[in-house]
């Protein structure tokens, strides 16, 4: 677990937010918090162990008291601590429960929350789930946390001086005994199993004996069951299991002999012998019977053989009978088809005659032929005409539609023209208004010009003034003026102030220059400009207008102008309105050239259309004289359809009627035929049934069987069945009756009854003794099968009370031993922890060794306690100065410090190295080294230091000052009026 | 000009609870003694003048007084700088004043490395003479570099005092640390008595050849830094058993122009001796009991022995009363455990370690039927955990 960071509120001592983030001491590893008494530097030892398991540190503080003082009843009281634990980042923010009075004045508290954040992004909320998943995460309960990781103020002792109980519990955890712990449940709990399966069999042994009823035993069983030997018991029970058995044989065996005797009583045989005597008996008074029967049956049997005969001439009859009723239906159908026959005729000729009507009408076919052709043609030529008469009007319209656009055209025209004058107005007014512009720019070029030429006039005059000055000046006296040669100088010049230089001059005349070259200029300019307007200036010359001050007339002039084009343009704009309202759509050419064209061609189309429209004009009259009725064309069409309908009609008439006339024809001939066939159906039937009837006569007469005898007997001919049967059965009877006579004479010649009765009663008295028998035969056996069951079940319970007792014996010696009750009592955990006790040990003694200079070594404990303690993980400490061994709990103060700091390393070293999962990256001590003299300072600070390269993190919290100047990285607690406040110093 | 060069008189040391402090002062008079013979013109201390930062009322008295007595006395200037065990500020009390009578104690730091300059015939000696500091300390003076580690730090100041040498003169340095003229190589073995927190980083420079002597201190052996001109000069006593096996010296250094500079060695013998002695527990005494001298001397005992040797210390000082310690180098019988090694554990299942532990605790090999129970037992419950 390396801590990352750590952020407080309102926590303890520290009011405002502390955050404090563990990672800027990366490569160092060693840190220290430090502070005035008081000022919080256990708190953040609290804080971090608050975080991970929800409370504090030590004993001492509770976690309802971590709320700081300092803080308002509003703010909440919270940490948050993030940490690695291998590769994984966790976070967890814990409030303790807060408790403030409310604005009415009553007691409330928010309760305590909690909250992981895993490093996959989910998050854990509950103080249960919390706890339990950094229990998963660290494999450290806070016991031992604190016992390991964070050392508390005054109780870094305990893992020192904890006894072997809870040494044992701490090490499981860390070491993963937990495999040997519950080995030995487990063989308690099969001990315990085992030792309850024998009280069980026992209990079973003991009724299974109970539950056999065996008087004879009973001694044997109570004298057993005493000494709880039942292995006496089941000899005894075996024993007389045998007896029992002995008996059951013998009995069998006689039980055998009678049986052998009753089955040769066979009774039924002897039954069966009696009856057939009954038997024989019985057939002599069937023959007796059967021979009154006999002349009877004599009788019957004339009778039978007469109607037989009759039999066979009845299918005679009945054939004639046939043949009779035939012919009468034969003669019903002929009647009939001769009735038809004759409505047939009749409808033959009313079709004759409809056909006849037909022929004639046909002979008015070429006529309507006729009159159809010429409607035909007719309504040719309307038709044209028509279409002729539609172009006419066509074309005229067309003729009316160019002569409006060139009308409009015209119209147009007349704008253009307009425009062009308008035109023409704006130029000349432009032309005049430059003129004006020209004249004014004269004037003022003139009025320049003017100035310059003062100025310049006066420069001159100042300077040639200052020449004289300046000649004036270097005159002296009797020296002769170059001006006029006097050596007198009675006035020379004076300087004036304004003197002006040859360069000023300059100036100005090149101003002077400037001017009259532009007032020239302006004057060539504005005589150009006059030519070109002086056809608007009649009466005027150039230097007329030049000359006049004032260019009001000039001015008026162009208003004039002005006001004459703006009218103009109205009118054109007017004129423009106009035309292209009348245009509509049709495309107004720009110029009078383009213009004119376009008239042209309208003018040319117009010549063009009017000479189509008279073509036109031309063929319609030339149609119209053909036609004889103006009718319209539809009309004639109508007419030439009818004609054509009713040639049609008469056409179809002929048809039909010659169709029907065919048909009436062919159907009369079959019925005909029809009929013949009828008629000689007839014949052959009615002779059929008379030669029938004449054979029956005749048969009759030879059976001697008069007609009416034959007529009498008819109905009874379905007697003969049953007679003949009958008569079969009596000759059976008879038969059989013989033949059984027969045998059973032959059978019982000789012969006597058996005497039934007595026979019976002696198989009955067998029979009796047999089931006497038997009953006891199976009492017998299921008293030894019972008592067989029982030896065994028995036997059965005995074996296994055996095993099991081998068994148990077996587990209980192996979990006494590995539980620890053996002479060394050292348990088996304890044997196998001890291994990695001393492997921790072992390593504390490296770090000690430095520590003491070799004095001080720890060494386990290998005697076994007094009494029942468990021992085995016990420490002493072996000073090397006096040679001898001595318990841990005599070491001093700051001896004890140095042990419990080398055995925390050599813990953290051992279970780095041995169990994957349990990192013990990070070390909190709390005080301590206060307690150590400067050696013992110097060499706890280097032991520490030699953490580093195991890549570990150790934090201090200790006011000496010694450690304060070693150890550069610090955490000082500041305590200021309103809490205090945590500041990180690196080096 | 010739330098006596010492270092690392950690005056207050305990070794053990022995007060070491009547050596030094028997060490310190020789040592007066030697500079008055050889007539040396300067002594350096070159750090750790003192054990501790605020060193005991004895130790400041006695560094007074001979001190006192060098200046003063005979005349000879001190030039000592702080060292890590020294506190810098409490070191200079003073400074200002004692340095108009040749006393230069220099714990304060500057931009500039503090400058001494002493002449003799031959022309000016410019001593430099830069303290112990953390790279905290120098921050202040480069805003805007960037001084992480305590290398960068060094090599930052010293650069800039590196920039102003005059050549033509001869200059020394005098500095304190765990310091090399070289590209990094095998550090020597640092001994535990040097150690401080945050301190014994190496830190290697390429300035020493800039001068013609490096005086250094920290490092209690005598020995080169990586060049023949830069030097540590080791501690005056041995002071702890690691030492026990060195010889101490002081330097003299004689130089009569730049670049040319003689090294020799000087001994003291100290009052008293620190040895090991190694044998058995009666070998030593009876040793002991038979040498006339060298018994006061602070012994350290390594006893060859198996058994512990009751009493041992308390009878070793009877014969030694000065005797630091003792150890026992045979002793593996201390770890005498019975049963297991953690070794044996892990190449070990359940059920051998079951059966061994039987065997130990009845004597008796498990039976086959007892061992088959005990393996079945463990799978049941091995497996129920992986369940879990």
């Amino acid at each position: 677990m390396i801590p990352i960071e750590l952020t407080l509120k309102a926590f303890g001592p520290f009011h405002q937010e502390q955050h404090i983030d563990f990672t800027k001491l990366a490569a160092e590893s060693l840190f220290m918090i430090s502070g005035p008494t008081g000022s919080g530097k256990t708190t953040i030892f609290d804080a971090i162990t608050f975080a991970l398991y929800g409370e504090a540190s030590g004993e001492l503080r509770n976690s309802d008291q971590f709320k700081s003082d300092y803080a308002e009843p509003g703010d909440e009281c919270s940490v948050s601590f993030s940490f690695r634990s291998g590769q994984a980042v966790y976070q967890v923010l814990r409030k303790p429960i807060q408790r403030y009075i409310t604005r009415r004045g009553a007691e409330s508290s928010r309760p305590a929350y909690a909250e992981l954040t895993l490093p996959d992004g989910a998050v854990i909320t509950g103080i249960n789930e919390v706890n339990k998943k950094i229990h998963d995460i660290l494999k450290l309960t806070r016991e031992q946390f604190k016992k390991i990781v964070m050392l508390p103020q005054g109780e870094f002792r305990k893992l020192l001086n904890a006894d072997s109980g809870e040494k044992q519990e701490i090490f499981r955890r860390l070491f993963s005994t937990d495999l040997y712990n519950n080995f030995t449940l487990r063989l308690q709990a099969e001990s315990r199993k085992l030792e309850q399966k024998y009280r069980e069999v026992s209990i079973e042994c003991r009724s299974a004996v109970q539950s056999i009823a065996v008087k004879e035993i009973s001694n044997v069983f109570a004298a057993g069951e005493e000494s709880g030997d039942y292995q006496v018991i089941a000899e005894q029970m075996e024993k007389r299991f045998h007896e029992k058995k002995a008996e059951y044989t013998a009995l069998q065996e006689q039980l055998a002999e009678k049986q052998k005797e009753a089955a040769t009583l066979n009774l039924e045989l002897f039954e069966e012998w009696n009856a057939k005597f009954d038997r024989l008996e019985r057939e002599l008074r069937t023959s007796g019977i059967l021979k009154g029967q006999k002349n009877k049956m004599l009788q019957k049997q004339e009778l039978l053989k007469k109607l037989r005969q009759v039999r066979e001439l009845k299918s005679l009859d009945d054939r004639r009978k046939d043949f009779q009723q035939l012919c009468k239906e034969e003669s019903e159908q002929l009647n009939r088809l001769l009735k038809e026959v004759k409505q047939l005729e009749q409808s033959q000729q009313l079709t004759a005659q409809k056909q006849l009507e037909a022929e004639a009408a046909m002979l008015r076919l070429p006529e309507y032929q006729k009159m159809a052709e010429f409607y035909r043609q007719q309504t040719l030529l309307a038709v044209q005409l028509e279409d002729r008469e539609k172009q006419e009007t066509t074309l005229l319209a067309k003729i009316k539609d160019l002569k409006d656009q060139e009308a409009v055209l015209t119209d147009w025209g007349r704008c253009l023209e307009k425009s062009e004058a308008v035109n023409e107005a704006a130029e000349q007014l432009s032309r005049l208004k430059v003129f004006l512009t020209i004249v004014r720019s004269f004037k003022s070029a003139e009025r320049e010009y003017l100035h310059q030429k003062e100025r310049y006039a006066k420069g001159f005059t100042l300077f040639l003034n200052a020449q004289a000055a300046y000649l004036a000046g270097q005159l002296k006296d009797s020296f002769p003026c170059p001006v006029c040669g006097s050596v007198e100088h009675p006035a020379p010049a004076k300087p004036e102030q304004d003197s002006v230089t040859s360069e000023q001059l300059d100036e100005l005349k090149a101003g002077y220059d400037a001017a009259l070259e532009r007032y020239n200029s302006i004057y060539r300019a504005s005589a150009e400009k006059f030519l070109s307007c002086a056809a608007l200036l009649p009466q005027k010359s150039v230097d007329e207008c030049l000359q006049n001050e004032d260019t009001a007339w000039l001015e008026e002039t162009v208003s004039r102008f002005s006001d004459s084009l703006s009218q103009l343009q109205s009118e054109l704009q007017q004129m423009e309105q106009r035309a292209k309202k009348q245009a509509s759509g049709i495309h107004l050419p720009q110029d009078v050239s383009a213009l004119e064209e376009r008239a042209s061609q309208l003018r040319q189309e117009v010549v063009k259309i009017q000479a189509e429209l008279l073509l036109t004009e031309n063929e319609a009259k030339k149609l119209e004289a053909q036609l004889q009725d103006r009718l319209p064309a539809a009309q004639l069409l109508a007419m030439q359809k009818n004609a054509e309908d009713e040639i049609a009609l008469l056409r179809k008439e002929k048809e039909e009627t010659q169709t029907a006339m065919e048909k009436a024809v062919s159907r009369l001939k079959e019925w005909q035929a029809r009929i013949a066939d009828s008629a000689n159906r007839l014949d052959l039937n009615k002779k059929r049934a008379e030669e029938l009837e004449k054979t029956l006569k005749e048969n009759l007469s030879i059976n001697g069987l008069s007609i009416e005898r034959f007529y009498e007997l008819l109905p009874s001919v379905s007697q003969i069945g049953s007679l003949e049967e009958d008569l079969a059965r009596y000759r059976q009877q008879t038969a059989q009756n013989k033949d059984i006579l027969g045998e059973l004479k032959r059978e019982l010649a000789g012969k006597e009854r058996y005497p039934i009765g007595e026979l019976r009663r002696r198989k009955e008295t067998l029979l009796e003794e047999i089931k006497e028998f038997n009953g006891k035969a199976l009492q017998l056996h299921s008293e030894c099968e019972t008592l067989c069951a029982a030896l065994l079940q028995l036997k059965r319970l005995l074996m296994e009370l055996e095993s099991t007792a081998k068994e148990y014996n077996n587990i209980n010696e192996l979990y006494q031993i590995s539980r620890g009750n053996n002479p060394q009592r050292l348990a088996l955990e304890r044997y196998v922890l001890s291994a990695y006790f001393d492997e921790v040990v072992a390593k504390a003694n490296l770090r000690l060794e430095r520590m003491t200079n070799s004095r001080y070594t720890l060494t386990r404990r290998t005697e076994k306690e007094k009494g029942t303690r468990a021992s085995g993980l016990d420490l002493d400490i072996f000073d090397a100065y006096t040679g001898k061994s001595r318990h841990v709990n005599t070491l001093s103060g700051g001896e004890s410090f140095e042990c419990a700091l080398c055995l925390a390393l050599g813990l953290s070293d051992a279970i780095s190295e041995n169990s994957g999962g349990i990192r013990i990256d990070t070390l909190f001590i709390d005080e301590g080294f206060g307690s150590l003299d400067t050696h013992a300072l110097d060499a706890a600070v280097s032991c520490i230091l030699s953490l580093k390269e195991s890549g570990r993190l150790v934090g201090i919290i200790s006011h000496v000052d010694a450690l304060k100047e070693r150890i550069p990285v610090q955490l000082q607690i500041q305590p200021g009026l309103s809490g205090s406040t945590v500041r990180l110093k690196l080096p | 000009m010739k330098i006596i060069h010492t270092a690392d008189w950690h005056i207050g040391k305990t070794v053990a609870e022995h007060n070491l402090l009547e050596d030094q002062r028997y060490y310190l008079e020789q040592l007066a003694l030697l500079l008055a013979e050889e007539k040396a013109d300067v002594l350096i201390v070159a750090g750790d003048l003192y054990d501790r930062s605020v060193p005991s009322g004895e130790a400041v008295e006695l560094v007074d007084n001979i001190l006192t007595e060098i200046t003063a006395g005979l005349r000879i200037p001190v030039l000592a700088i702080a060292g890590n065990h020294d506190s810098r500020q409490r070191l200079s009390f003073g400074g200002k004043l004692l340095q108009k009578q040749g006393l230069f104690l220099v714990g304060s730091l500057q931009k500039e490395i503090q400058k001494v300059i002493l002449s003799d015939s031959a022309g000016p000696v410019n001593f430099y003479l830069l303290p112990y500091f953390q790279p905290a300390d120098i921050r202040p003076f480069f805003p805007g570099t960037i001084l992480r580690t305590p290398e960068e730090a060094y090599n930052t100041l010293l650069r800039e005092t590196v920039k102003t040498l005059d050549r033509a003169e001869r200059n020394i340095l005098v500095t304190h640390g765990f310091l090399a003229a070289a590209e990094k190589t095998e550090s020597e073995a640092v001994l535990s008595s040097e150690l401080s927190v945050g301190g014994s980083d190496f830190i290697c420079t390429r300035y020493f050849k800039e001068f013609d002597y490096v005086a250094l201190g920290h490092l209690h052996a005598p020995q080169t830094a990586g060049l023949q001109t830069a030097r540590y000069s080791g501690s005056l006593l041995k002071y702890s058993v690691d030492e026990a096996n060195q010889s101490k010296k002081i330097l003299c250094i004689e130089s009569c122009a730049p670049g040319d500079i003689h090294i020799s060695e000087r001994q003291i013998k100290p009052l008293r001796d620190l040895r090991i002695i190694r044998g058995s527990f009666d070998d030593i005494l009876n040793t002991g009991r038979n040498s006339f001298d060298g018994t006061d001397d602070y012994i350290f005992a390594e006893l060859t022995q198996s058994e512990p040797e009751l009493e041992a210390m308390t009878r070793l000082r009877s014969v030694y009363p000065n005797a630091l310690g003792l150890k026992y180098v045979n002793r593996t019988a201390v770890a005498a455990i019975q049963g297991k090694s953690v070794e044996m554990l892990h190449h070990q299942t359940p059920d051998e370690i079951f059966g061994d532990f039987y065997r130990e605790i009845t004597g008796e090999i498990l039976s086959p039927a007892k061992q088959a129970l005990a393996e079945l037992v463990f799978r049941e419950v091995s497996e129920e955990e992986n369940r879990r």
